[in-house]
């Protein structure tokens, strides 16, 4: 008991141990896995990522007009599965992390690409 | 489990514990036969949090299920796919790299670190020591970071894939994880001496939740819990997979079969841990981290076991030659250890239920895979051994 007293009472002297968040933000490491994010001028509508997507959070449609992506922030997982099967590395997870919100519609993005030029 | 007879005709109350948060956050249901304050009997009831992963396992493809395989349990999320991986890759037939093996082992024991750290802070918020667990918590951070830098994510890893590992380790990150596992271990060295030393840890753990060695073998109780009841039983010792082969270290066992024997047992564990993964780091051999994997499973079944940090973890893998599995079943370590708390909580005082169950360090959203519903007449049922004996010939 006397030893944990001994620690307890040091970190009296010390700075806090947590951050005050949300004023001061934690810095994510290099290569952290946040949602996906498409080069969708880059992207050929293969739609492997859809394919590979454990979560159905990926949906691609591809016409003779355009190319739509359709990404689901609310059932993805973060796993970057699509990250790592795109033949192209159209794909890249970003470093956000702040990602809740009140409205499930907005947890929807589109990606498009024209391709009538 | 059905009561005792001796407990038959003796007057005796009933107390509830859970379903609601028994011993850790997870709902898990125990009906303890008390005699004043003595328990005669104890009665668990399982399967609150069945989440019917297995099925979901059989309608998605071999690379969707490593990310469902992970979300079995929230601590041990490399043990699962790991198991999961070595059981398809040995379907397969794939050899994965050296470094790939020595990568698992790397993010296994950080693994094992931060469950053994997290359950010391449950244990030492069981038994009212809240110093403790602040400070062990606070620790574990450390750990967490380190998975955080190697993998991009704090809980979900997802390192493994089918042939081998998805991201690679730089000498840059090796370092990293070796100058942080050296604060830890110092930490780690001085909450042992804590643990050894400290009278109200020992009065709470000494004597408690006593498992002799015979039982705890019978009843087939595994890892921590069963190491602490004098039997040297580790899957990376007896049966090495990943590189543990080629690691030298040793089995943590300690014969006073309670849970000051416990406590210790994980915490001596941590420091291991720490000595695995340095060699690890310091021996990580050149090569590729992974080999390509048909997606298209060949007929077959496999059983592949690996030495999760609460135990042994099994899983079963039966194949029809195409990309879904056709049959998956998964034996987490907290279902070896349930049985053998009846031994350790009877004849025990109330008081001690709690950390007595804690004891185990159970993982009950792992255990519960299996219950009947029938959803037109809301009937429920559960299968006798014989049942599943039929059922098993019948596969």
């Amino acid at each position: 008991m006397v030893k944990m007293i001994r620690n307890a009472i040091s970190f009296l002297f010390q700075g806090p141990a947590t951050r005050k968040y949300p004023y001061e933000k934690s810095e994510v490491p290099e290569g952290f896995r946040g949602p996906p994010t498409w080069d969708i001028e880059r992207c050929t509508g293969c739609g492997i990522c859809a394919r590979v997507c454990p979560v159905d959070a990926i949906e691609v449609e591809r016409t003779d007009e355009k190319i739509v992506v359709t990404y689901h922030l609310d059932r993805c997982t973060f796993c970057s599965q699509c990250e790592e099967s795109c033949p192209r590395d159209v794909i890249r997870m970003s470093k956000e992390f702040e990602l809740a919100d009140f409205d499930r519609e907005k947890m929807t993005t589109e990606y498009v690409q024209d391709r009538t030029d | 489990m059905t009561p005792r007879k001796d407990t038959v005709g003796r007057k005796t109350t009933s107390i509830p514990v859970g379903p609601q948060h028994p011993a850790l956050k997870e709902p898990e249901s125990f009906t303890f036969e008390i005699d004043g304050e003595t328990i005669v009997d104890v009665i668990p009831r399982l399967g609150y949090v069945h989440r019917g992963i297995e099925k979901a396992m059989e309608s998605r493809t071999y690379i969707q299920n490593l990310y469902l395989a992970e979300r079995i349990c929230g601590i041990c999320s490399h043990s699962h796919t790991t198991c999961y991986a070595q059981g398809v890759e040995e379907l397969l037939d794939v050899k994965i790299p050296d470094r790939a093996n020595f990568i698992r082992v790397i993010i296994a024991e950080l693994e094992r670190i931060h469950s053994h750290m997290l359950w010391l802070g449950v244990a030492a918020h069981e038994i009212g020591f809240d110093t403790l667990f602040m400070h062990s918590w606070l620790d574990r951070e450390l750990v967490m970071d380190l998975l955080e830098l190697i993998s991009g994510n704090r809980v979900n890893y997802a390192m493994n894939t089918i042939g081998g590992v998805r991201r690679n380790i730089s000498d840059d990150g090796g370092q990293k994880v070796k100058d942080s596992l050296a604060d830890v271990e110092e930490r780690m060295k001085h909450y042992v001496e804590v643990i050894k030393t400290d009278q109200s840890i020992r009065q709470r753990t000494k004597n408690i939740g006593p498992l002799n060695c015979t039982p705890a073998a019978d009843l087939c109780a595994a890892g921590p819990t069963l190491r602490a009841s004098g039997i040297a039983r580790d899957v990376r010792k007896d049966d090495p997979y990943a590189a543990y082969g080629e690691i030298p270290f040793d089995v943590i066992s300690y014969d006073g079969c309670d849970l000051f024997s416990r406590t210790l047992v994980r915490c001596e564990e941590i420091l291991e841990a720490i000595k695995i993964t340095d060699y690890a780091i310091d021996n990580l051999p050149e090569g590729a981290i992974r080999v390509r994997a048909a997606r298209k499973v060949p007929e077959g079944r496999v059983v592949s076991r690996l030495e999760a940090p609460r135990g042994e973890l099994i899983h079963y893998c039966k194949s029809n030659g195409t990309d879904t599995p056709e049959r998956y079943k998964v034996r987490a370590p907290t279902l070896a250890n349930v049985l053998a708390l009846g031994n350790m909580l009877i004849g025990g005082n109330v008081a001690d239920i709690p950390i007595v169950l804690a004891g185990i360090d159970p993982c009950f959203s792992c255990m519960d895979r299996m219950a009947f519903v029938d959803t037109k007449s809301d009937k429920r049922w559960t299968w006798t051994q014989e049942d599943l004996q039929r059922y098993a010939l019948k596969c």
